[in-house]
């Protein structure tokens, strides 16, 4: 394809035009700006929700500023996670080294916040200069009598994924040190949910509704306590492709504790993942009400749907995202409600997700790995979008092009998951795609008269 | 009272402070035709342009080199130059502005040495400008990278020039309305003048006709390079290190005087300003500013009884801290506590002064303080008014106290790039909102509530 560094052809497909073979999985090319963040940005992700815990990030300030309370995983308790703890390293402690300082902060947060546990993440420079992390949390840990948990979260060392995974060998520690009893229900953990404006909470009640008991969620609202005996539940039900599997795989192995892969974006995933749920256990009760939980749901929000199908019907999307898993999703939700994907592509989607998508999406459609603002406000003219799903820093893209924009990442203030989070995607996307605004907008106006042409 | 942090903590809680490389990300987007690169491991290019992203709400590109293992063993330098290639090949631009981050300058990268290395492997190309600002964020602050980038751009671009009637003015980290405001009292004077580094457009532009891989706007490298050629320097900044000043290098290089101003907010900060103005213009301050100042001296008699005594706390880089206590004094407001993440020891001197001026006693100062500090002197205070960033929301929140938010960042509300504080009007529009924060909360609090005030 035209216009790609050279570097990044094997990351960007025509469907139906290209061959397929998506060379994901690789670092990011230096000098192209890639929406991607680091590894330590991955292991924050999945641990940032812990509510009852310290997060402290060993290094220079930034780090630890650039990551205060900007996601929206809510709390029905504690609010640990929205401070933001800081080394905040000078100039001698990179020369003399950072372990005394990290000492004496976990004593000192230990003692002010009392929390249940500490989770320490080196970032770039920790190995560099030479800091015992692991030493220093396992003294601690020892001292002070709650888990202090290094997150081997360095931003150079891979990629996000390899930030989900550290996290998850973090968490992974936890689990098993919790002294409570086997729940009697069939029970089980939610993993990969991140309580995103809500959303655990929502998903939670209908497992509820269900007749399942849920362990814990990982890590949505979640809090130590609750992890530390995950590993007593009878599924692990795993949301997100990414940030999670690992974990789960972990626990597979260890705990015996088997895993179903599930997305809760868009209806006929949201009823898919409660119904394979509800198949594990084979219990007739859950069966029962997870058909009358779903077939409620389903009524009650078809006729809205519909609505908007025709109002959005034949309206052009470009979906970039985190993972592809969750891609996959939106391309089906956004169908549903009239729309086409003319572009998907994710930041750390992986190979398997990868090889999905050419089916799922139509001849045309423009699939992309670890894209950058050049390269997408490129495919939105290509092929004319007229709104745009991703994160914060798409957004401005899409103003200046005079998309319509739909946040669908960790910032997000409205629940877009399970039925509810269904209905808001719908009106959130109305809201984007038909606003008037973007008709005073050169950059539409020039290409509605192109199109008249055409 | 002069408070240095002496409590017993290690950790910072919720900082004042952003990294350096951040200033230096704001000063090259004010560069005409410039990309910037960060030279590091790819987090921290990304976590500062969604920053920048969320504050101005503009399409911010910052590119990285890229760290992996590799590279943090056996040093950047490939990288570096590959990114620039990739640069090169995908934007075009003039410049390419390089700050280093905490890893690449923690394994000591000689990164001056790859960009001589690169400039000799690629004679064959039309190489763009490539300017290297050092910011590691373990040794300074956002305003640091921001002045040393300034720094950087006229040690590499200026060469001594016969002088012309002109002056250059080094600008603070302010909003790009704030610019804009800058350049039409600079225009008044009718008088050349070279701003930088110039974000009004390229961070605060329109909707766009075409694509732009780079937002139009901002100073260009001609005019940089003519900085040398000005009579006499204006630099926004009171508090800056002269070891990273822009104005004192050209002093000492080609002997250009360098006067050093706060930020305009207040009418003495203002006046100062245009004192300046008039000496290097030789010419009185125009009539249509001069009248701005009476409608500010107006709006200040119309305004003092919703707002005298009001006990204000202070959050913000030095300068802005510096400015905003002037103008809130000059209003008959007191600012009780006066906060930074810096370590301005200038500032002691400077806030004691105002407070003898306006016959309260000196605030207290708070250098190198993080939010949680600040936190716990207000939890002892009566104030009623919080200015600073929409991280002091947190605890105006908490402390059921009104936030005015200024400077950086300010992610929680709309219209930051549009938000005026400076000069004679800038200074009227704040009076206003504080003002007018006073009058709500008033009618807020009467059952009454007056529909006239
Ligand atoms: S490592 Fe340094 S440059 Fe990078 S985000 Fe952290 S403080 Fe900023
Ligand atoms: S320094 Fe490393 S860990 Fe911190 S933001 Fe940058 S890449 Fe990520």
């Amino acid at each position: 394809m035209q216009g790609i560094l050279k570097e990044r052809v094997k990351q960007v497909f025509k469907n139906g035009t290209d061959h397929f073979d998506m060379s994901c999985d690789t670092p990011s090319t230096s000098g192209s700006v890639s929406q991607r963040a680091c590894v330590f940005c991955g292991s924050r992700v999945v641990l940032y929700p812990i509510a009852d815990a310290v997060h402290l990030v060993h290094g220079p300030i930034g780090c630890a500023s650039y990551t205060w309370d900007i996601r929206g995983a809510l709390s029905s308790g504690p609010e640990l996670h929205r401070y933001s703890f800081s080394t905040d390293l000078k100039e001698k402690e990179v020369i003399f080294g950072g372990e005394k300082k990290l000492e004496e902060s976990i004593v000192y947060l230990a003692k002010r916040f009392k929390p249940k546990a500490v989770f320490v993440y080196s970032t770039c420079i920790i190995g560099i200069i030479g800091d015992d992390v692991e030493r220093v949390c396992k003294q601690a840990t020892e001292n002070i009598g709650i888990q202090i948990i290094p997150v081997h979260s360095e931003g150079f060392k891979g990629t996000k994924k390899d930030g989900y995974k550290a996290a998850c060998s973090a968490i992974f520690r936890l689990i098993g040190t919790g002294k409570g009893t086997k729940p009697k229900k069939p029970s089980i953990n939610i993993l990969g949910e991140f309580n995103l404006a809500g959303e655990s909470w929502i998903i939670k009640n209908y497992y509820k509704q269900m007749g399942v008991h849920i362990q814990s969620v990982m890590t949505g609202d979640s809090r130590i306590e609750a992890i530390s005996n995950a590993h007593l539940a009878d599924l692990n039900v795993v949301q997100c492709s990414g940030s999670m599997l690992s974990l789960a795989k972990m626990m597979e192995e260890k705990y015996n504790i088997p895993y179903t892969h599930v997305s809760y974006f868009g209806i006929e995933d949201t009823a898919a993942a409660l119904y394979e749920v509800a198949k594990h256990f084979g219990n007739p009760e859950i069966i029962k009400n997870t058909k009358e939980l779903v077939t409620k749901e389903i009524s009650q929000l078809t006729a809205i749907l519909n609505e908007y199908k025709i109002k959005l019907q034949g309206k052009k999307a470009a979906v970039y995202v985190g993972g592809a898993f969750k891609a996959f999703s939106l391309v089906k939700a956004l169908a549903r409600i009239g729309m086409e994907v003319v572009i998907a592509g994710s930041q750390t989607g992986n190979k398997d997700d990868y090889n999905q998508l050419p089916n799922m999406c139509r001849p045309g459609t423009i699939i992309v790995d670890d894209s950058n603002p050049l390269e997408l406000s490129r495919f939105v003219q290509e092929r004319d979008a007229d709104l745009f799903v991703g994160g914060v820093k798409e957004r401005p893209l899409a103003m200046k092009l005079g998309l319509g924009f739909c946040d669908h990442n960790h910032e997000r203030k409205i629940p877009l998951a399970g039925f509810e989070g269904m209905k808001n995607f719908a009106q959130e996307i109305y809201i984007s795609v038909m606003s008037p605004v973007w008709k005073f907008h050169e950059f539409r106006q020039k290409k509605q008269i192109g199109g008249q042409n055409d | 009272m002069i408070k240095t942090k002496e409590l017993p903590k290690e950790v910072t809680v919720n900082s004042c402070n952003l990294c350096s490389p951040l200033g230096a990300s704001i000063a090259f987007k004010g560069i005409k035709n410039c990309m910037a690169i960060l030279h590091g491991s790819q987090g921290c290019a990304t976590y500062i342009r969604r920053y920048m992203i969320a504050h101005f709400r503009e399409p911010v590109d910052i590119a990285s080199s890229s760290f992996t293992e590799d590279t943090a063993v056996f040093g950047g330098g490939e990288k570096l130059k590959n990114g620039i290639d990739n640069i090169i090949s995908q934007y075009n631009p003039e410049v390419i502005g390089i700050a280093t981050s905490c890893l690449s300058e923690t394994i000591g990268d000689d990164v001056s040495r790859y960009i001589q290395e690169y400039q000799k492997e690629r004679t064959a190309m039309n190489l763009p400008e490539i300017i290297l600002t050092s910011t590691p964020s373990y040794n300074g602050n956002h305003e640091t990278g921001f002045f040393k980038t300034q720094r950087a751009l006229v040690e590499h671009l200026c060469s001594q020039q016969e002088k012309t009637e002109q002056f250059t003015a080094f600008i603070n980290i302010i909003s790009p309305e704030d610019i804009r405001q800058l350049k039409e009292i600079f225009q008044s004077f009718n008088y050349s003048y070279i701003l930088m580094p110039d974000f009004s457009d390229t961070l605060d532009g329109g909707s766009w006709k075409e694509f732009n891989k780079i937002p139009p706007g901002g100073t260009s490298v001609d005019e940089i390079s003519r900085v040398s050629s000005s009579k006499t320097n204006i630099e926004f900044s009171i508090c800056i290190n002269s070891k990273i000043s822009p104005g004192d290098y050209l002093f000492e290089r080609f002997n250009i005087p360098n006067i050093q101003l706060p930020i305009p907010i207040g009418i003495k900060a203002t006046d100062q300003l245009m004192t300046a103005l008039e000496e290097i213009t030789n010419t009185t301050i125009p009539i249509n500013l001069e009248n701005q100042r009476r409608r500010l001296i107006d709006a200040y008699s119309d305004a003092h009884k919703y707002i005298f005594g009001k006990k204000v706390a202070i959050i913000g880089h030095g300068d802005l801290v510096y400015s905003l206590a002037s103008f809130i004094s000059e209003v008959g407001m007191i600012p009780l506590i006066c906060s930074t993440g810096g370590t301005h020891e200038k500032l002691i001197p400077l806030l004691t002064q105002i407070a003898e001026e306006y016959h309260y006693p000196v605030p207290q100062i708070c250098l190198d303080y993080d939010h949680d500090d600040i936190e716990s002197e207000l939890e002892g205070n009566d104030i009623d008014l919080i200015i600073g960033s929409s991280k002091a929301y947190k605890m105006a929140k908490k402390l059921k106290k009104p936030l005015i938010r200024i400077g950086f960042p300010i992610h929680d509300r709309f219209g930051a790039a549009a938000k005026l504080t400076i000069g004679y009007q800038g200074t009227r529009s704040l009076l206003n909102e504080i003002v007018n924060l006073f009058i709500q909360i008033q009618q807020d609090e009467n059952p009454v509530g007056y529909t006239y005030q």
